[in-house]
């Protein structure tokens, strides 16, 4: 099935044919940052009390090269909800995210992409539990589907076995697949390699199939590989910008003894600027990625602007946002040390410098 | 002056690092062409910042000064960047019952040895302490400044060329001494013998190197002081936020695009407030590298509630490590293994 997409040019297929398409995530992250966003429920209340932030962060999201404007509905399923007592906002809170993503998608020529997500009560064994998790699946697709969204997104799961019933929501409803998984530990909760999770998914019929979330480019990597591997299909990638490593591998497990806000020195979830991957990690994450022929590249929880910048420039673009890509050339202290061409920077500045960078005075 | 009198003020900066954050500012330069390019983000970032607790909307005239427009070619759009900085500011000052104030700052071409820069620098200051009054801000700060001389020469303008109150803040590199040797108390000492408002540090330092030097300060002078860290884990082998170093960044200096590895914690910030306000510090912000996260923080360590903390977390909440409960017994156990 062809579908027009909603912008200007080419759809999710065959742009990605072409080569990569960036897609901004990390919504939720950014929007608490900026103090518009309760982090513990992480629901994206926002969207109705500021559309205008929701608004606003898209626009920066695409200025600074994502090809994506992914309605921000993660965590806006009745299951949330529910924790935070606001059920019946649910689809008045999904209309007016997919309506603000529709907006900022064509005005700028890019996409618009539905999500659904890990719903939190997923319970292999309860079938009760998987029952109500393909109702939360179905509500959310019908009003993605409603709003003519390109493509769907399915993410943050931590159990294939969900990631697999969302596939299946978003297919019986005829939509483009993209399913990103969550790879908190080395293997899937019901402990499948995710290289088999991977190829189950793309058997089932995912267009897109890879990781996101939970890993920071460092350690996602690796499993990054598994599943290029397993699978023939493109492949997604978007970590969180975090400094993960091989003892604590997500972003839930890094520990900072200088950190005192929450139980056991734990970073996560509003602790962990000081593990904030810089755009020089980032670049360098999708360059690699990009290498290994992963075309679905992006930046979740934690990614700024200047993250996803650094990530389009790494695969050869030039979003609006390189027009302000660094030139130290211009600094009035490094200017000359760092590149001479500073014209207008004094001599004597240059000797100074010297004291105040980093090494000996 | 009377907010001071009462309780404290919180004052926002760090526009041109967040604004470079965001995409819309050229890091290298650091001029905020972005008032030209894109007014409404600067205006969502004063709005950001006031819904985080800042008491003050400070025009984002920072390096909007003759000298650095002429290093990126733009000495034409000096006036009308200045007055849509202002004119912005003011708007969202007035809307939010903020205080509304100007700023100026370092030249860069300040040197005690030549006349021809002196008498430059002072015309850099006049122009745009001219205009901030024409726009009628309630004070003007004049920030960052390396040179003591320079800060003096400011504070000289603004008691010259306006009536308002003036907050001057300066910069301590790697050393506690301005450039011509003065520690950072006896500078500011100088700088309340000749009238400041409010005098103390802003930028370069992250609050644990800032903190030793703010205890002296308080000690040196009788006015109010003011301390605006950057949000950064400075240390004291590296102690501003240009001497950082991290072997995973180009060139090994993180500085300036390279130091969200360093970033302070919101508690870390908060922590700072606590101590800085007990000291007696009345005049608190944060300077480059700030988020609004880090201006609720800090608003909430001296005891205030900004309409930010509304969504102060509530980890209770949370999808695996929440204790409401509706949190299924399934997630309480996969934690664990998180």
């Amino acid at each position: 099935m062809t579908r027009k997409p909603t912008g200007k040019g080419p759809g999710l297929m065959a742009r990605l044919d072409a080569g990569p398409v960036i897609c901004a995530e990390g919504y939720l992250f950014e929007l608490e940052r900026r103090g518009y966003l309760q982090a513990g429920a992480y629901v994206p209340e926002v969207v109705l009390e500021h559309p205008e932030l929701v608004e606003q962060l898209h626009r920066e999201f695409v200025h600074a090269g994502s090809d994506v404007v992914e309605a921000f509905t993660y965590y806006a399923h009745r299951q949330k909800l529910r924790v935070i007592g606001r059920e019946k906002d649910l689809e008045p809170m999904n209309r007016s995210a997919l309506k603000i993503a529709k907006k900022v998608a064509k005005d700028t020529g890019t996409l618009v992409a539905g999500n659904i997500c890990n719903t939190t009560i997923y319970d292999p064994a309860d079938k009760a539990s998987v029952k109500k998790v393909r109702a939360i699946f179905d509500e959310q697709i019908a009003w993605a589907v409603e709003a003519g969204v390109d493509f769907i997104i399915g993410e943050t799961f931590a159990y294939a076995q969900e990631a697999l019933l969302a596939l299946e929501a978003i297919k019986s409803a005829n939509q483009v697949a993209v399913i990103n998984m969550a790879a908190h530990r080395n293997i899937t909760r019901e402990e499948w390699s995710w290289g088999d999770a991977a190829r189950r998914l793309e058997q089932g019929g995912a267009e897109v199939v890879g990781l996101n979330c939970t890993r920071g480019p460092r350690t996602m990597m690796p499993i990054l590989k598994q599943v290029r591997k397993a699978v023939t299909c493109h492949v997604s990638a978007l970590p969180v910008p975090y400094r993960t490593t091989r003892l604590n591998p997500s972003f839930q497990s890094i520990i900072d003894k200088d950190c005192d806000l929450l139980p056991e020195h734990k970073a996560f979830p509003i602790a962990l600027d000081p593990f904030t991957c810089n755009r020089f990690e980032i670049a360098e994450f999708a360059a690699e990625a990009h290498a290994m022929d992963v075309r679905f590249l992006g930046v979740c929880c934690g990614a700024g602007p200047h993250h996803v910048r650094a990530m389009a420039e790494a695969v050869g673009r030039t979003p609006p946002a390189s027009r302000y890509s660094a030139d130290m050339s211009k600094h009035y202290l490094f200017g000359k040390m760092t590149l001479g061409k500073g014209k207008r920077l004094k001599e004597a500045d240059e000797a100074y410098a010297k004291t105040i960078a980093p090494g000996k005075s | 002056m009377e907010r001071l009198a009462a309780d404290a003020v919180i004052c926002a900066e760090g526009y041109v690092f967040e604004l470079e954050r965001r995409g819309y500012l050229q890091a290298g330069a650091f001029v905020p062409e972005v008032l030209i390019d894109h007014p409404e983000v600067v205006e969502r970032l004063h709005r950001d910042f006031v819904h985080a607790g800042s008491d003050v909307v400070q025009a984002c005239t920072y390096y909007v000064h003759r000298e650095k427009l002429r290093v990126i070619g733009r000495e034409k759009d000096l006036e009308p960047m200045n007055l849509t900085a202002l004119k912005i500011a003011k708007k969202v000052a007035r809307e939010t019952g903020t205080l509304f104030a100007g700023d100026i700052c370092n030249t860069n071409i300040y040197d005690p040895e030549d006349k021809k820069a002196l008498k430059e620098v002072d015309r850099i200051f006049e122009e745009e302490i001219g205009w901030a009054v024409d726009a009628g801000v309630d004070y003007i700060v004049a920030e960052t400044f390396s040179w003591g001389g320079e800060a003096l020469a400011a504070l000289k303008a603004i008691k010259k060329h306006s009536k308002v109150p003036a907050v001057v803040t300066f910069s301590i590199h790697r050393e506690d001494e301005v450039r011509e040797g003065w520690s950072s108390a006896e500078t500011c000492k100088r700088l309340e013998d000749e009238g400041a408002d409010v005098v103390g540090l802003n930028c370069h330092r992250g609050p644990r190197t800032m903190m030793p030097l703010l205890k002296k300060i308080r000690k040196a002078v009788k006015c109010h002081v003011a301390a605006l860290p950057v949000p950064y884990r400075t240390t004291p082998k590296e102690p501003s936020f240009m001497s950082l170093t991290d072997r995973m960044t180009p060139g090994e200096r993180p500085f300036p695009t390279g130091l969200d590895p360093f970033t302070s914690t919101r508690n870390e910030i908060r922590d700072f407030g606590k101590e800085a306000y007990a000291m007696g510090i009345r005049y608190l912000g944060v300077c480059c590298g700030a988020g609004p996260h880090h201006i609720r923080a800090l608003a909430e360590s001296i005891g205030r509630h900004p309409e930010a903390s509304d969504y102060t977390a509530d980890m209770s909440k949370h999808a695996f490590f929440g204790t409401n409960k509706r949190i299924k017994e399934v997630q309480r156990v996969y934690r664990e293994k998180l």
